[in-house]
């Protein structure tokens, strides 16, 4: 009896060490068999690492005087990127929160009994306390040696010169994507690509071991034609017009006649770039548009050196083909007035140009005709985009020749009833000091890849608008202008200047214009008129204290004229 | 005669009698030192590795940090480079603009 309990017992013992060896056996299988990837995957997490490694964003540059785009990296960098510190707390692992508050908020400026508030409990996470500070400071709160404390970094892009040239740089969003200006029209350029690296870390999370890695590419650096010079004394002097007159707003640009290379593009008011968020919070993102090559307006009289341009380049009229002109003139209805409500009497073509003459415009109009000014008008650019490598930029509104009456034809001889661009408007001007010729402006003077690899932009000759003996016949009526007409006050002695004023209405709305109140004063021109070395446009836009173009714009212009010629170490003009 | 037997033994007895030979438990015992010794070498050499990739790292880290050093240093100069800094720093010291420049004809 007792031998067959003895084996019954071993039997059943013998089962179940079968049984559970069987049952480890399955799972031993079912671990290292079946579930063999999902738990080497779960191995891999926690030892091999993969982190992004972000391009960097490339630099936009302003050009330094006499430096050539080889090289590139002795010019201004205006847009470039920093390390900041972001700082955060784990309250569960401050061992003194009283302390660490008071030490935290002494250092980053912040309430002492807030901070202690939020960090005086068991959280095991808390947003960051302050973000984006720099490394002093960083370096300031690292050396607190708190616990529960620790800083993340990541990279910022900084503006140096803050509001130098804001509307024309733009800026990047929290995602690192540009927005305005140079930013966002060369986004692709200057991103580059991120890259990967793969390694292994130990239980503390440190490298122990550096793998795979997928190199990224930084981003391209872009060069600016933007003088940083030009540019900062433009937008001083436009500031101090702007004040001066009581101006609502206003512009200035300075280009390179021969090439159309865009050395100063100022706006006033302008932003502080660093602020950018700040500024989109308190609603006043119109800050951040370029008004240079965004902003629409009427012309005005500026325009009528570029209709008489045509004229004589059609052989309609000749510098000093004469005619009597009285104070006013009724064209379908509408009376048409001079500016100053008096007659010239005998004038030439000249002389139009020079007393500003609505009525001997409406006369030229006539004679040319809607097909001629309208080709004209299209020829030197306006009525479509310049294509300069800037965001929204807009194309003005030219109304099609097939609906002009008399009375548009009338009144866009001067600058009325067509709406354009200062840029468009520099433009033409360029045209007539470059002999003709209408050049591509253009505001990226070159890029440069990480490796090195420079690529320069080639001026580029739209075409031949008007011929060079038009030119050279429209220089010496503008130098006329300034010399004994309304552009005197642009007037640099010892330079000859060829330039034009324009005071122009602004369209209401709802109709009509505005009172004679509300004006646009410009003057466009260049210097010297025999050989021009820059073009220039200044508007001023609804001025209180002065009444023209000539006694708003003008002043600046000749303020600004001089400083260039000195800046460009000109010669004077030979005296005839 | 006597001598020669005498001499031949004793050579013979020196090199079979003195000879050193192996049982299986000195075998095994071997067998386990050697083991250990390459498992010991192994864990070194692991070791030594493990240590120079931690150096390495921190080279690198040390690398970086002195990298992003130099750069922020750089971003400070042109900081300090921007006209507003300089217009500042020219009104400070007193310095006057210049406001007319005359020119002497070479000829």
């Amino acid at each position: 009896m007792n031998g067959d309990n003895s084996d019954s017992r071993i039997k059943i013992v013998f089962f179940f060490v079968i049984l559970i060896t069987c049952v480890l056996s399955f799972k031993l299988f079912q671990i290292s068999v079946l579930s063999h990837g999902r738990y080497v995957a779960m191995a891999e997490n926690q030892y091999i690492f993969t982190k992004e490694m972000p391009a960097e964003r490339g630099r936009i540059y302003l050009s330094e005087k006499d430096v050539s785009a080889s090289d590139f990296n002795k010019n201004y960098p205006v847009a470039l990127n920093i390390e900041i510190y972001d700082v955060n707390v784990t309250p569960r692992n401050i061992r003194k929160p009283k302390e660490a508050a008071a030490e935290l908020a002494k250092i980053l400026d912040l309430n002492e009994g807030e901070l202690f508030n939020s960090i005086n409990n068991d959280k095991p996470y808390l947003p960051a306390i302050k973000k984006g500070i720099e490394k002093e400071l960083a370096d300031k709160v690292t050396d607190l040696k708190l616990s529960g404390v620790f800083l993340t970094t990541s990279e910022s892009r900084i503006y140096p010169e803050a509001s130098l040239a804001s509307q024309i740089i733009g800026f990047v969003n929290s995602e690192n994507a540009g927005q305005y200006g140079i930013e966002k029209s060369f986004n692709d350029t200057l991103s580059g690509k991120s890259g990967t690296t793969t390694g292994e870390k130990d239980t503390k999370g440190r490298i122990i071991k550096q793998g795979d890695t997928v190199e990224g590419q930084n981003g391209n650096d872009v060069l600016l034609t933007l003088d940083r010079n030009i540019q900062f004394m433009a937008e001083k002097k436009l500031k101090e017009g702007v004040e001066k007159y009581e101006c609502e707003s206003g512009s200035i640009i300075v280009m390179d006649p021969k090439t159309g290379a865009i050395w100063a593009m100022a706006n006033s008011p302008d932003y502080n770039i660093n602020d950018f968020s700040k500024l989109a919070s308190e609603k006043k993102e119109y800050l951040f548009n370029n008004p240079s090559v965004t902003g629409l307006y009427e012309p005005g009289s500026t325009f009528k050196a570029l209709i008489m341009a045509a004229a004589i380049d059609k052989g309609i009229v000749e510098p000093d083909t004469q005619e009597t002109f009285g104070k006013s003139v009724m064209v379908m209805g509408y009376e048409i007035s001079t500016a100053e409500d008096k007659a010239f009497g005998l004038e030439t073509m000249t002389d139009v140009l020079v007393h500003s003459d609505n009525v001997g415009m409406v006369w030229l109009g006539d004679k040319m005709g809607n097909d001629v000014i309208y080709d004209y008008i299209k020829n030197f650019g306006f009525g479509e985009k310049t294509n300069i490598e800037l965001p929204l930029e807009q194309g003005g509104v030219i109304r099609d020749k097939a609906k002009w009456r008399d009375i548009n034809r009338a009144t866009t001889t001067f600058g009325q009833g067509v709406s354009i661009t200062p840029l468009q408007l520099i433009s033409a001007y360029q045209t007539i000091a470059n002999g003709g010729k209408l050049m591509q402006p253009y505001i990226v003077k070159a890029t440069k890849s990480p490796d090195g690899k420079i690529s320069e932009t080639i001026p580029k000759e739209v075409r031949q608008v008007i011929s060079t003996e038009t030119a050279t016949k429209l220089s010496a009526m503008m130098v006329e202008v300034v010399e004994r007409g309304t552009g005197k006050h642009a007037k640099v002695e010892g330079y000859k200047t060829a330039a034009k004023t324009g005071t122009a209405q602004v369209p209401n709305p709802e109709g009509g214009y505005f009172d004679d109140t509300v004006k646009i004063g410009t003057l466009a021109g260049y210097v010297p008129a025999e050989d021009p070395k820059f073009v220039m446009l200044v508007k001023l836009d609804k001025p209180k204290k002065a009444e023209w173009g000539e006694t708003s714009a003008g002043p600046v212009f000749g303020d600004m004229s001089k400083w260039l010629i000195n800046y460009l170490e000109m010669r004077p003009s030979a005296a005839n | 005669m006597l001598t020669n037997t005498f001499e031949h033994t004793a050579y013979k007895q020196r090199t079979v009698e003195r000879g050193i030979t192996l049982g299986p438990t000195a075998t095994k015992f071997i067998t386990v030192i050697l083991i250990a010794v390459a498992a010991l070498f192994y864990l070194v050499q692991q070791t030594q590795s493990a240590t120079k990739n931690y150096q390495l790292q921190e080279k690198k880290i040390e690398k970086e940090a002195l990298l992003k050093e130099s750069e922020r240093l750089k971003v400070e100069a042109i900081r300090l480079q921007s006209l507003d800094n300089t217009t500042k720093g020219a009104e400070n010291l007193g310095l006057e603009q210049t406001n007319s420049v005359n020119y002497f004809d070479a000829n």
